[in-house]
């Protein structure tokens, strides 16, 4: 009785820890496009720099900070809070979320697939229209043509 | 049963010690299937542990006593709810237990981070399974709570020995507090590895930004106040079971849950200068490894064997496994810590020593001077017998005479951290910011000094807790009137639209608060009576403003204790207050230990606590002590209230709590033009 309870134990469990290994795509742990960027890192010290200016002036109104004191503080945080939204354009997070997925699989596709991403080297041309084909793509967005 | 319960704790150290091998060496070779494997082998380790939870609750259900621990710790005539808590009323189950909720919370930080964190979450499931690995080989290997004790037959082999009854759960153990003090204190110990995990984890991947703390925030939080909550839990058990007068005792045990809870209160306000000023990087990597090297100290300490002898530790066999994990532990923290060194510098240098982040650094170091204190005190007798051969243990008058000093000024920078702005503040701002406070300390310290009171402690301590406690009226007052004029609401609208919308700085008021109060109950015990008296029916004893007449002493046959009880009539100041019966047991388990049951009478100004200590031999005469505990109350409602803040800040915050409708990116957006 017990041996039997242990070894339905023992095979479940070798079921349930071994079945990944098996059933999931090999080598896809992109640890760089996982990691936290420049550009996350820039959005959030800019949260913090607005939280900082809102604390501030809500602690000038509630009459603790002199208003000298708030003036400069308040400086202060806008000069750093500009800094970040230069940096911030000059890491494009103006451009359109959608284009910045679209690249972000499209590098990802070119680590797994090495060989199709090359055959393709880069955003290339289609043979028949010559408008921009996306590295990896099987047809032509524009004119359907098999690539 | 117990074979199978072995069985599953075997099976899970397997899955566990797997799960930390695969896990990291999945992240080497970037294959995320070894990384998922390496999860389900730690969840399906949960499952096996509590399966042997279970096995181990039913053997404890149905009186089993051929296992060592069940017959250890429980006994026939317990009710089925001490039974069950008998789970963790000795030693081996302790650790079953301790087991049983580090697998709890290591298989909730995996399934709440299956699609995030990803780059950090093998190394994350390394130090978790690390920690579950270490502890299940000690609860196998050194303390099986699921051993068959054996006896020696006549003609020398071993045979299995199953005794009539258990030796019953310990007397004092019987008591609700008890009941779910230890596992409220032992979700405070472990939870410090969930947020060591997230930290190291962020150091191995390069990432030691602000992600992990935000990760963790709340994981610290709640580890926090379960080890609060935990030290209260005891301390009301010592006030009302031990029967001594008093809640703490400097006792090292007690001591053990109190070093890591300072740290844990120096961390989460330093990371709050990291989230704030991106300052204080390293000393937070630091405190977050300090914190679960001191929680895992705490287990051993409190777990070493017998409670109150710290000189056990040295005997017991847990004591040189403890000993070389923390001190692996800490070199391999050390050592990721220093690798990323040049990574973890601050943002920008300290603007001002009169701003908020010095008060921050001022208040980190003195928790962190407290603690080293506490700890010192702790291990002086085992250092001393280390170094010069004989145990000196220090008492209550070395804690105290270190640590109340210590406990006014952690008070005083309380009130003062919140007035100061970040960065630097003039001199004009900070008249401004202490007209209030001050004036109320100035009014607390004249009443103090025209009452009389001659302790100097008390005579600072009042005041300052005047002082902070205006700070904080002061603010949710000025904030509300500021809220309200923006808004347009009534005031009573206002002051709690505030509090909510801005959980995490009103609540942390809210527990300041809290400890203002705490510190109130606290200073009262400079005011303690103490009488002893031989009483006879009929005859009685003053104390204070109370008098105690003995009318009736009866004993009573109940479940598994004989029970005395004396039965005293108290008047205050001449008005009759009603009846106190304060009880003698003598539990027929064990070795017949007597407990008592504390009489008391308690109210914000002052308890009324009676113990009956003992008859006298020809049965006549009735031993009492009655103590007069003033303002003892204010330390657990202050306690009530520190919780109540605790969790106001747990809620989920809205991302973009506004505390006002301020234009602040159109604002910034025009700086910004302005300075291209």
């Amino acid at each position: 009785m017990l041996i039997a309870a242990g070894a339905v134990l023992v095979i479940l469990a070798g079921i349930y820890v071994l079945a990944p290994l098996f059933r999931e795509p090999a080598g896809n742990l992109d640890v760089e496009l996982l990691a936290e960027t420049e550009l996350d890192r820039l959005l959030q010290r800019k949260e913090v720099v607005y939280r900082n200016l809102k604390d501030l002036e809500m602690e000038y109104r509630m009459g603790r900070l002199a208003e000298a004191d708030f003036r400069r503080l308040e400086a202060g945080y806008k000069a750093e809070g500009a800094a970040i939204l230069e940096k911030l354009d000059r890491q494009g997070a103006g451009e359109d979320l959608d284009e910045r997925i679209e690249r972000a699989v499209a590098a990802r596709k070119a680590r797994i697939f090495p060989a199709a991403a090359s055959g393709a080297q880069g955003p290339g041309a289609c043979p028949a229209c010559g408008s921009e084909v996306i590295p990896g793509k099987k047809f032509c967005p524009d004119c359907g043509h098999r690539l | 049963m117990s074979d199978f319960g072995e069985f599953c704790l075997l099976l899970a150290l397997c899955l566990s010690v797997y799960a930390l091998i695969a896990a990291p060496a999945g992240a080497l070779r970037r294959e995320h299937r070894i990384v998922r494997s390496a999860e389900r082998a730690a969840l399906a380790a949960s499952a096996c542990i509590a399966l042997a939870t279970v096995a181990m609750l039913y053997l404890l259900a149905a009186d089993d006593f051929s296992v060592s621990h069940v017959a250890n710790a429980s006994s026939r005539d317990l009710p089925l709810h001490y039974k069950l808590a008998a789970l963790w009323g000795a030693h081996d189950g302790s650790m079953l237990l301790w087991v049983f909720v580090t697998s709890v919370f290591s298989s909730i930080v995996i399934l709440q981070n299956r699609f995030r964190h990803r780059d950090m979450m093998p190394h994350v499931v390394a130090v978790l399974m690390l920690n579950l690995s270490f502890f299940l080989a000690l609860n196998l290997f050194l303390s099986n709570p699921f051993q068959q004790l054996v006896e020696v037959a006549a003609d020398g082999s071993l045979q299995k020995f199953v005794p009539a009854d258990g030796r019953g759960l310990n007397p004092l153990l019987q008591y609700w507090a008890m009941v779910i003090h230890p596992p409220v204190l032992y979700f405070g110990f472990i939870g410090f590895v969930v947020p060591f995990a997230f930290a190291m984890a962020a150091l191995i991947t390069r990432q030691p930004g602000e992600a992990w703390i935000r990760t963790t925030r709340r994981w610290s939080l709640v580890t926090w106040l379960f080890l609060g909550a935990g030290l209260i839990l005891g301390a009301k058990w010592a006030y009302v079971v031990l029967g001594w007068g008093g809640y703490w005792a400097w006792d090292p045990v007690e001591n053990s849950s109190l070093m890591p809870w300072l740290i844990g209160t120096a961390f989460l306000h330093s990371v709050i200068v990291q989230e704030r000023r991106g300052m204080m990087k390293v000393w937070n990597v630091f405190l977050v490894l300090l914190m679960y090297l001191l929680g895992v100290f705490g287990t051993f300490l409190t777990r070493s064997g017998i409670v109150n002898s710290v000189h056990a530790f040295a005997d017991s066999p847990l004591g040189g496994f403890f000993v070389a994990y923390m001190a692996a532990v800490a070199c391999a923290g050390l050592f990721v810590i220093l690798r990323r060194l040049p990574e973890l510098r601050s943002d920008r240098p300290l603007d001002s020593f009169l701003s908020r982040e010095s008060a921050f650094l001022f208040n980190n170091l003195i928790m962190v001077a407290a603690c080293f204190s506490v700890l010192w005190g702790t291990m002086f007798p085992v250092l001393s017998e280390f170094v010069r051969g004989t145990k000196i243990t220090v008492g209550p008058p070395y804690f105290n005479r270190v640590n109340i000093p210590i406990g006014l000024l952690m008070l005083l920078l309380m009130g003062v951290g919140p007035l100061f702005a970040w960065r630097r503040t003039s001199p004009s701002s900070l008249k401004k910011a202490f007209l209030w406070p001050a004036s109320a300390a100035a009014a607390a310290a004249a009443v103090v000094l025209a009452a009389g009171v001659r302790n100097a402690y008390v005579a600072v301590c009042f005041p300052l807790c005047a002082f902070v406690a205006a700070g904080i009226l002061e603010e949710f007052y000025k904030g509300a009137r500021v809220w309200s004029r923006i808004q347009g609401e009534n005031f009573a609208v206002a002051l709690a639209r505030l509090t909510v919308r801005n959980r995490r700085r009103y609540g942390g008021y809210i527990v300041h608060f809290g400890v203002v109060l705490m510190f109130v109950g606290l200073a009262g015990s400079a005011f303690n009576l103490e009488e002893k008296a031989q009483l006879r029916r009929g005859e009685e004893m003053k104390i204070g403003r109370y008098t105690l007449r003995l009318t009736d002493y009866r004993e009573a046959d109940r479940a598994n204790y004989r029970a005395g009880t004396v039965t005293l009539v108290a008047f205050k100041e001449g008005g009759r207050l009603g009846e106190l019966r304060p009880e003698r047991r003598a539990y027929r388990t064990g070795e017949g230990q007597v407990t008592t049951e504390v009489a008391l009478r308690s109210s914000p100004r002052e308890d009324l606590y009676v113990v009956f200590a003992g008859v006298s031999g020809d049965g006549g005469a009735f031993e009492i002590h009655a103590f007069v505990n003033p303002l003892v109350w204010w330390l657990w409602f202050g306690a009530g209230v520190l919780v109540v803040g605790t969790i106001l800040t747990l809620l989920p915050e809205r991302r973009t709590a506004a505390l006002l409708p301020l234009p602040a990116e159109a604002a910034l957006v025009r700086e910004a033009a302005r300075l291209r």
